[in-house]
């Protein structure tokens, strides 16, 4: 009798505390500020009464903990693999600080899970995950993403992990896309603490419009995808490689460059096809965004798409610079298999620049003026290179 | 007699810059081949790549071979095919899902000599540019990225100043319907110098500007795209050969 009451009780307690699927923490414009807490729902109905309490900086049980509650949710029909999402505002945080959150339903509560918000404060410590590619490999992907976690475990001031696209095969499969959510459950540590995520669209990302409601682009107001994620006095611009690279993106991205090295930021460009790429062509990136570039002094680049691992030497109007020259970073490697980069030779990457055929993570670490990046390969503890950028004189 | 060999030489020549073209990039940057092979079939890397090179290799060995026999253009046509449809099956860019239609003019350049008739000759190549002309007018009335570029750059290029974006995917549109039109019309007024004329000056144009934008980066795509212009030459030069000769074979 006691073991059947022992049961029931374990079994309502389960029921209770239960998972809320592909949970996770999107970023955009303004990680200080605001996030976005989205999980899927198989049917509509299971959003009913759905709430969300945070807290910032204290866990909810301690003394005097101010308790934040939103009932207010948006509930959106994917397009495909007839899912819903249900999406949370959180707005108006603080930055720098830790939030703590827990979802509830009228009958299942989660686990109180925390995120890091960005500092304001330009001599904060700030730490940041860069990587692409995940897009065929998932048992590797997940490696990777344990790998990730590991380095947010080790490194408590990362707040988000910038992507640089394709994420999936195919974009227009509802399956890829639920392994990959499934999959980047990974990264949430031991302690519930919850990787946010930076999104930027790759060529594989085929689906425009599921790819944007998946990461809540329209509602973010960046339904073409290019926008500045600001970190402190960190800006990654975000740029989208599947449009015009010369329309409207072209003009946003010299007005934005020009804006930001006057007020003087630290610029890095993020996206998905290179401009001087390991394995492939070149794509149109270094036709026409790399003068702006060079123009405006932008700090260093991430690329995606190759599947390899790369550091170019740095570059500045088609040669070897090492005064005025950009490094390109990249360019893929979080659970795809890696290509070898060998083929071609590459003049840009002589010494210090390389390739390897390697999945890897970039981390990036700001600290006192200067910014540290550091290639992050799976099973090892010690950093595969290490770089580090001085602020540079636009 | 003079005609044919000079036609002769005129379309081994075309085709033997499209073969190349293909073959340094195999080399220098693989193809979706090879990228099937190894990320979607799981092979070892050198053998997806062995694989795409030795069928490279081997285009340029059925080349010289089709001096002897020219059914050995035959494989050469499905070399380009299997390089289109691999872009198809790997996806992952504007348009993937028409682009074996899209690149057809590529694809059944090589039969050209196949053909003993010259009727035959003439409607592959026709229904080849036909086909790549109406499918890139699909993808330009969808908004073809690429294009977009391609127009918003030349553009400024002569005035000095950038088109809206807005404009330059309206122009991009009405480009599209009209290589659409002259597509369907080449089918209709197949003996129409005009109209074919036309295909080879868009066809040669369109192509030329990727090396005049994106200079070394452009070459190859020039060369991959030598069909588009030299299929109507050839076309033009079978209207005038059946004209003079009274529907006499060339071969
Ligand atoms: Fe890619």
């Amino acid at each position: 009798m006691r073991t059947i009451f022992t049961f029931v009780l374990l079994l309502s307690s389960f029921s209770v505390m239960a998972e809320f699927k592909h949970l996770r923490v999107l970023m955009h414009s303004d990680p200080s500020h605001k996030a976005m807490v989205v999980y899927t729902l198989d049917k509509k109905k299971y959003a009913k009464g759905s709430e969300l309490v945070y807290s910032i900086n204290q866990k909810m049980d301690e003394k005097d903990v101010k308790i934040n509650k939103i009932t207010k949710y948006s509930v959106k029909s994917l397009k495909r693999g007839g899912k819903y999402l249900l999406k949370f505002d959180l707005n108006n945080l603080k930055e720098n600080s830790t939030v703590y959150f827990k979802i509830s339903t009228p009958n299942k509560t989660s686990k109180l899970y925390h995120f890091k918000t960005a500092p304001k404060d330009k001599n904060a410590p700030l730490a940041l995950l860069f990587g692409g590619d995940s897009r065929s490999d998932s048992a590797q992907r997940r490696v990777m993403n344990k790998k990730m976690k590991e380095l947010v475990v080790q490194n408590p001031e990362i707040i988000a992990l910038v992507f640089g696209g394709d994420m999936i095969e195919n974009g227009m499969k509802w399956s890829q896309w639920e392994k990959w959510l499934e999959d980047y459950q990974v990264t949430i540590t031991d302690d519930n603490r919850i990787l946010p995520f930076v999104p930027v669209r790759g060529n594989h990302e085929t689906d425009r419009k599921l790819f944007n409601q998946l990461f809540f682009m329209d509602e973010a107001g960046f339904e073409d995808v290019y926008y500045v994620s600001y970190f402190s006095d960190l800006a990654i611009i975000n740029l989208n490689t599947n449009i015009s690279h010369l329309g409207k993106q072209r003009k946003w991205l010299e007005s934005t460059l020009k804006d930001l090295s006057s007020k003087g930021y630290w610029m890095v460009p993020n996206y998905h096809r290179p401009a001087y790429p390991a394995v492939k062509s070149p794509g149109k990136a270094k036709k026409h965004w790399v003068p702006l570039f060079e123009k405006y002094g932008v700090d260093f680049v991430f690329e995606s798409d190759g599947h390899a691992l790369k550091r170019t030497a740095p570059i500045f109007n088609g040669e070897i610079n090492h005064q005025k020259g950009i490094v390109y970073l990249g360019e893929g490697g979080l659970g795809v298999r890696q290509r070898n980069p060998d083929r071609g030779n590459k003049w840009y990457f002589q010494s210090p620049g390389y390739t390897y055929s390697m999945h890897h993570a970039f981390l990036l670490r700001k600290k006192n003026g200067s910014i540290k990046v550091s290639v992050e390969v799976p099973d090892s503890n010690k950093s595969f290179d290490q770089m580090t950028f001085e602020k540079r004189n636009n | 007699m003079q005609s044919k060999k000079m036609i002769k030489s005129i379309f081994y020549a075309f085709l033997f810059f499209q073969i190349m073209a293909s073959l340094i990039n195999i080399f220098k940057y693989g193809t979706d081949i090879g990228s099937y092979f190894f990320l979607t079939r799981g092979w070892a890397e050198d053998s997806s790549l062995l694989l795409e090179r030795v069928w490279g290799v081997s285009a340029i060995a059925f080349f010289a071979l089709s001096f002897w026999k020219r059914q050995f253009l035959i494989p050469i046509s499905l070399f380009f095919f299997s390089i289109s449809f691999f872009k198809y099956v790997q996806g992952g860019f504007f348009g993937s899902d028409l682009v074996v239609y899209a690149h057809l003019a590529r694809i059944v350049f090589p039969l050209f000599l196949v053909f003993k008739s010259d009727i035959y000759k003439k409607w592959v190549l026709l229904i080849g540019v036909a086909s790549t002309f109406i499918f890139h007018g699909i993808e330009a009335m969808m908004g073809n990225p690429e294009f977009l570029d391609l127009f918003i750059y030349f553009y400024s290029v002569i005035f000095k100043s950038f088109p809206s974006e807005q404009l330059s995917t309206q122009i991009i549109y009405w480009v599209g319907v009209s290589d659409i039109l002259v597509g369907v019309l080449a089918l209709i007024f197949r003996k129409n110098i005009f109209i074919i004329g036309y295909l080879a000056f868009w066809g040669f144009f369109t192509a030329l500007l990727r090396p005049i934008f994106y200079g070394q980066d452009g070459i190859i795509p020039f060369f991959e795209r030598v069909p588009h212009f030299a299929a109507p030459i050839l076309i033009i030069l079978l209207i005038k050969n059946l004209k003079n000769r009274n529907h006499r074979s060339l071969l």
